[in-house]
């Protein structure tokens, strides 16, 4: 097999995948997600708005008042490092439909031949953006034999539906 | 190597080990499939810090070992 893939999908995603992450139990979906973007992906990120971004650094800093300067900073930057803030928005208006419009017409007029996709539930039926929302990415992913073959022989784990 | 609780991570990029050159690759023991995690920190001895990724572990570790000793796991937004 020829590896690595780089595959050329581009992703914009929200909260909605950072936040599952964050769950101890059921985290499993998200980290398929990430692993693909790192493994699989030629942007090895995903993208968010600035508005929303911004949301969740000051989320994660309201959280670790207290903790050291150390590990606060060290999860800004893991999540800095596998969603990275559309900077090419300036700072967006905050609206997140029209700014993930603007970022999905953006994207998609600097890479017209990349496959574009918006990890969310919130605008599944929007007739442009038609977003998936974390459980049908992850059956997409999961549907990319390629990949999943990869994972399972890499980290030594059975097959994802069985015992992952 | 072990930093202070005063250092400041900057970033964390994460490379695969495909991406860098053969001679790194081989002088860190390292196979395309793998990875290098390169954390650019303050206050610190040294101003960048490499780490392989190597083997069964996940790319996806480090930030998951970050969310847990930050104590967010299980935790959900509230904005």
């Amino acid at each position: 097999m020829e590896f690595p893939k780089e595959s050329k999908e581009i992703f914009i995603v929200d909260e909605e995948i950072v936040e599952e992450f964050l769950n101890e139990e059921n985290y499993y979906r998200s980290e398929i997600f990430f692993n693909y973007l790192s493994s699989w992906c030629c942007c090895k990120h995903a993208h968010m708005i600035p508005s929303l971004h911004k949301k969740i650094i000051d989320w994660i800093k309201k959280e670790t008042i207290g903790k050291d300067t150390l590990t606060q900073t060290k999860v800004i930057a893991e999540f800095e490092n596998w969603v990275e803030e559309a900077d090419l928005l300036g700072e967006g208006d905050g609206d997140e439909l029209h700014d993930t419009e603007l970022l999905f017409d953006l994207l998609k007029l600097i890479y017209p031949n990349y496959p574009l996709r918006v990890v969310s539930s919130k605008y599944k039926n929007h007739p442009k953006l038609g977003s998936m929302d974390v459980d049908e990415i992850f059956q997409n992913i999961a549907s990319n034999k390629e990949f999943m073959e990869f994972f399972e022989r890499k980290y030594s784990i059975g097959k994802w539906d069985s015992s992952y | 190597m072990e930093l202070n609780k005063d250092s400041e991570v900057k970033s964390i990029t994460i490379v695969k080990g495909s991406s860098i050159s053969p001679a790194e690759r081989i002088a860190r023991k390292m196979g395309m499939e793998d990875f290098l995690e390169i954390m650019v920190v303050k206050n610190s001895p040294l101003r960048m810090i490499t780490r392989e990724i190597k083997g069964a572990q996940k790319p996806t570790d480090g930030f998951r070992d970050a969310i847990s000793s930050a104590g967010l796991l299980n935790k959900k937004f509230d904005f």
